[in-house]
């Protein structure tokens, strides 16, 4: 019966390997495996052999119904594939099998976009804690204890003299404590600020720091540098411009807008008719952080400025809402 | 902090040459942000003065009265809802046909079966104030019938500027008004404090003394006798109320008038109510008591500045007047205070009493100690005119001697060499003094003396700043810089080291997207009790002033943020979720700053992939969440990756089903199910597999990257082996043997094959695996890879008690 197994596999292989289409398959498939079929015939008789003998007969035919059934299924798929089919081509229309589809997060997709731009110009990657010490954070910027600059960034505190970072700028002192002029670096990172959150608000930031320290450092070469992330980031069009600001560790401080890239400038919604975009931040170093790490600011100077990817995020993808980022809605965020 | 500027009171210190867009462009690119621009009041069309002849109950209503309205001549009848309505008020009227602020046109109305024929209004319906808590009363000479734009003027335009913390010298009009002539050339008006002093001298009507003379460096006082307390004018409640301060009475209004107009704080105390006459300026007890003008009682420190009389507290320095000396209907005697506090004894008295004044917020960005005189005289005189009374001779001056002006060497060198520019002396010279800078050439740089409001200014940098705004940063021309170069051993590892954690970190992202997860961001703070569920050994890390329980701790692990996402988005009939997040963690160290440890969350639940025609795809299993485990770290360049069980007990798993996951022998993470008594907390009724991985330690092993490898050269030998062997002996038990058998041959084992059932023993299990076999050196005979075929199942044999599968 063994014998009689293995023979009827081949010769099945065999015909299976000439079939040239499914209606061929499904009479070869009868033939051996229908109810009458070859097969099933010696399927049946296994009872009449001898006890002993019956698991080892049993099995081998059980992997001839195996093995044909399988080569079955692999020529049909053949001859679908080849659109051999006697019935006509297969339906291309169907849908396919589609790979799960990954996505990255969009704020990681602008922190990339904003590395690789500052890669680029020469900056180096560098990163700091998010709980941090009020020393970092305000102290060695020139935002000592009683100073009202403490009021505009409300802070969370874990003890007296750590906070959850409210910028990524006490990573500037880290990186000049660590290191002697040039300095060229940004900081990516996460902050956060004490706000209940509102259509607007979030409690959360991420920002990106930049600072550059060497001899002979100019406002013009910042508003230049800035010009060129803009125009990497947005497109050659856009444009920068500079307003007076305050912050305790620049001086001259600016706020720097880049020209709408919405509406190229010319006023919309999303700029509130103004044709500008406030991004954030900007300076030269102040003459007392340099104090605190020790730089001798006749010698050198320096810009720093921040970014919020949130924002820019916003800008650069059309996201309308704040806390699209943090709500991770998958319908958002999978997929194309 | 935000001031209100209307136009027309502004536009009585300075010309304002400008258009208002115009105005706010040039304002802003010089650095005051104008928040907002906001037309307040209106032409009044069809509002008119009204005197209320009489107030009746409404019938039908306990809360409206029944008011009969004279609008010159005429007698309308107006129903009214304010409780401070009151016969003989005059007050506006809007008659049927005009339109409240809000946009709702009066019309004659039947109110609980009474008609109206018209409306008394508030501040607010007139577009005057937020203030609708009662109606508007006017001045007692305004005239029935009067058109209300003649009393109240035209629509004003009300700038809202927000003035930075280091510009205190514009938190007023005059401020503004001298940074706008700045800009225009033009000229600059500023209000007198001269006064006619008809009055006693007025060092025998009150004395000062100043105790604390570091927390008070100036203390002025003059008094005004005879004032008749009362409503202001009409035009000084406009000028007030329009830049946002509510009308209180005359002596407050003019307080407050002045210190809108020239940015001094100043305080008035009734003369009378004042303790032997005098005032002590002096830090205030430990615990002392004291009810500040809003009617707290509030617990004061010695680190609170108080204003005293011979007896007891009158005022907290700088911040708030005390309710025993506040001016009332009987003061007759006024004593005016104008003082310069210290601004961080202000700004400790703020944050001790948690009360952010008007006053306060001045102070603490620093006073001018040049002002108070004149202040102080100006609102004698604006009392003596619209409350009467007479201005006692002389004024109380206690000051420590003023520090002379800094003068400041200002090199123009350095100037163009920190903004980029090439400015001359000259220019340099006379944008400085368009701020009212006294400057002197000095060769050629020059020589800068500050002027007494604007103490701001303390070095070089400041004053290139003050430059480089009014010259204007649009003209300032763009440079690129030029990177530098730091050819030092130091620098360049420095960087290799950067570049290389970023790029595992991009690589990381990239990979995982690329295996089909979507990459989650969740918030670092969550509730406590979430890090305890997950990691209840390690103590979390806690906010001190947290928005809400919530929100109070930081995350231990992404574990509990990525599970809030599972349910959030199953919720939402997201079932199929294959999710990743990468960040830091928090944990707690004995001192100092946390360790933030960078970690790999990857959650998976639902089917593998979305439904197909074809069949169903099956549920994501144990082996699926482990060959991505495995892959991943393969993907990041490491060569030995394996999954042993977890011995230990991890709460977020299901003690059953854990792997960890070792790379090159060192433990990088681990995965499972996660646990039922963790789903149960977060309501998710599907299985969830989870690892997480500690990036850190991935990252470090992953540091000796990928080598190419060359081809194989000789061919290999492939050899099945199936054997039955226990249930406890585990696939890596007989992989290690068959490894420690083969050597270096063995360049590949796959297990394909596990079956239990029939023909197999119970409590065994037969496994297949396939070998092969190759050398670097020559061409492997058969003879030779049988023998170590048989070597391999010999020990198999004797160490597990495996046979050979026929």
């Amino acid at each position: 019966m063994v014998q009689e197994a293995e023979a009827i596999e081949a010769r099945a292989l065999e015909e299976i390997a000439r079939a040239a289409d499914p209606s061929d398959l499904e009479e070869i498939r009868i033939r051996y495996m229908g109810k009458n079929g070859d097969l099933t015939r010696v399927l049946r008789s296994v009872g009449k052999a001898a006890p002993e003998d019956r698991p080892r007969i049993g099995q081998r035919v059980n992997q001839a119904k195996k093995t044909i059934g399988e080569a079955l299924e692999v020529r049909r798929a053949a001859c679908e594939a080849g659109g051999e089919s006697a019935a006509g081509a297969l339906d291309v229309t169907l849908p396919g099998r589609p790979p799960p589809l990954g996505s990255k997060h969009p704020l990681t997709m602008i922190r990339e976009e904003v590395t690789e731009i500052f890669r680029d110009m020469g900056f180096s990657v560098v990163d700091g804690p998010e709980v941090e010490w009020d020393y970092y954070n305000f102290e060695a910027l020139n935002i000592p204890r009683d100073h009202p600059a403490r009021d505009t960034q409300d802070t969370f505190y874990l003890g007296s003299d750590i906070v959850l970072r409210t910028h990524t700028s006490p990573v500037q002192v880290r990186v000049m404590e660590q290191q002697k002029p040039p300095v060229r670096v940004i900081v990516p990172g996460r902050t956060y600020r004490h706000e209940n959150p509102d259509a607007t608000h979030a409690f959360t930031f991420h920002q990106c720091e930049g600072l550059y320290v060497d001899k002979g450092v100019t406002m013009a070469q910042l508003k230049g540098d800035m010009t060129y992330f803009a125009q990497r980031l947005f497109g050659g069009k856009v444009k920068v411009r500079f307003l007076p600001d305050f912050f305790p560790f620049t001086e001259p401080s600016v706020q720097y807008d880049f020209s709408c890239v919405a509406c190229g400038g010319v006023g919309c919604r999303i700029c509130k008719q103004t044709g500008w975009l406030e991004i954030s931040g900007a300076g030269m170093v102040d003459p007392a952080v340099f104090g605190f790490v020790d730089y001798d600011p006749e010698v050198y100077t320096g810009y720093a400025f921040g970014m919020g990817l949130d924002r820019l995020a916003m800008f650069k993808y059309g996201i309308d809402s704040i806390h699209m980022f943090l709500e991770n809605d998958l319908r958002q965020l999978e997929g194309p | 902090m935000v001031i209100k500027v209307p136009l027309s009171w502004l536009q009585a210190y300075c010309d304002v040459p400008w258009p208002v867009d115009e105005l706010v462009d040039r304002l802003v690119l010089t650095g005051l942000e104008v928040d907002g621009v906001e037309a307040v009041g209106s032409d009044f069309e069809g509002f008119v003065v009204g005197h209320v002849e009489r107030v009746d109950r409404h019938p039908n209503a306990d809360r409206l009265s029944l008011c009969t309205v004279d609008v010159g001549g005429e007698f309308l009848q107006v129903i009214c809802g304010a409780p401070n309505v009151a016969a003989g008020q005059k007050v506006p009227v809007a008659r049927v046909g005009a339109v409240l602020s809000g946009g709702l046109e009066i019309r004659k109305a039947k109110i609980r079966g009474v008609e109206s024929f018209g409306m008394i209004c508030s501040e607010a319906e007139l577009n005057l104030s937020d203030d609708h808590e009662g109606i508007m009363v006017l001045e007692a000479g305004a005239v029935p019938g009067q058109p209300l734009k003649d009393i109240l003027g035209g629509p004003e335009t009300v700038l809202s500027i927000d003035v930075g913390t280091n510009r205190p010298d514009c938190l007023s009009l005059t401020g503004v008004a001298r940074e706008i002539t700045a800009l225009s050339g033009g000229e600059l008006r500023m209000p007198s404090g001269g006064v006619d002093e008809a009055g006693p001298p007025v060092d025998d009507l009150a004395s000062v003394r100043v105790d604390a003379p570091d927390d008070c460096p100036r203390f002025v006082g003059r008094v005004i006798t005879g004032v008749r307390i009362g409503p202001s004018p009409d035009w000084l409640k406009r000028r007030i109320e329009a830049a946002g301060i509510r009308s209180i009475s005359n002596v407050v209004d003019v307080t407050n008038y002045v210190m809108l107009e020239m940015g001094q704080p100043l305080h008035a105390y009734d003369l009378d109510r004042l303790a032997g006459r005098g005032i002590v300026v002096r830090r205030a007890g430990e615990e002392e008591a004291f009810t500040t003008l809003d009617g707290v009682d509030r617990t004061l420190d010695g680190e609170v500045l108080m204003i005293a009389d011979h007896e007891t507290g009158i005022g907290v320095g700088g911040v708030m007047g005390g309710l025993n000396t506040e001016i009332t209907h009987e003061t007759d005697r006024v004593f005016l205070e104008g003082a310069c506090f210290d601004a961080v004894r202000v700004r400790r008295g703020s944050k001790t009493l948690q009360l952010q004044t008007d006053a306060s917020r001045r102070f603490e960005r620093g006073m001018d100690p040049e002002l108070q005189g004149e202040a102080v005289g100006r609102a004698a005189g604006l009392i003596a005119e619209v409350a009467g009374g007479v201005v006692a001779e002389g004024m109380i001056d206690v000051r420590t001697p003023a520090a002379p002006d800094p003068v400041i060497r200002l090199r123009v060198s350095r100037v163009n060499g920190l903004l980029g520019t090439d400015l001359d002396r000259d220019e340099t010279a006379a944008l400085l003094r368009r701020l009212r800078f006294d400057v002197r050439p000095d060769g050629v740089d020059l020589e800068v003396r500050v002027p007494s409001f604007r103490r701001d200014v303390l070095r070089e940098v400041d004053l290139i700043e003050e430059v480089a705004r009014l010259y204007g940063y649009d003209k300032i021309e763009p440079a690129a810089s030029t990177p530098p170069r730091d050819d030092s051993a130091e620098a360049r590892e420095r960087e290799e080291a950067l570049r290389g954690r970023q790029d595992d970190q991009r690589r990381l992202r990239d990979t995982m997207a690329g295996f089909g997860f979507t990459e989650v961001v969740t918030h670092s703070l969550l509730h406590p009790d979430l890090n305890q569920l997950i990691d209840p050994s390690r103590p979390s890390v806690m906010v001190d002033n947290p928005l809400s329980p919530e929100l109070s701790a930081m995350r231990s692990s992404l574990a509990a943020s990525v599970l809030s996402v599972v349910r959030w988005n199953a919720n939402r009939k997201v079932r199929d979720i294959r999710i990743f997040e990468a960040g830091r963690v928090f944990w707690a160290k004995e001192e100092g700053l946390p360790d933030e440890p960078e970690h790999l969350c990857i959650a998976v639940t639902g089917q593998r992939h979305s439904p197909h025609w074809d069949g169903p795809p099956g549920a994501f299993d144990f082996y699926d969440l482990k060959g991505l485990a495995e892959a991943l770290p393969a993907r990041l360049g490491l060569d030995r990756v394996e999954t042993v069980p977890y011995d230990n007990v991890d709460p977020l798993f299901d003690a059953d089903r854990t792997g960890e996951l070792l790379a090159d022998g060192v433990r990088v993470g681990r995965f499972g199910a996660v646990a039922h008594r963790v789903l149960d907390r977060y309501e998710i009724r599907e299985p969830v597999w989870m690892g997480v991985i500690d990036c850190g330690v991935l990252f470090g092993q992953a540091s000796d990257r990928k080598a190419y490898r060359a081809p194989p050269k000789y061919p290999a030998v492939e050899r099945d082996l199936a054997i039955v062997v226990p249930e406890t002996v585990t696939h890596r038990d007989i992989l290690k043997e068959i490894r420690a058998c083969s050597g270096d041959l063995l360049e590949a084992v796959e297990l394909f094959d596990v079956y239990r059932g029939a023909q197999i023993a119970a409590d065994s299990k037969s496994m297949a695996y396939a070998m092969r076999f190759r050398s670097g050196e020559r061409t492997l005979t058969d003879t030779e890879v049988t023998r170590l075929q048989d070597k391999v199942l010999r020990r198999l044999v004797s160490r597990y008690r495996a046979e050979l599968r026929s």
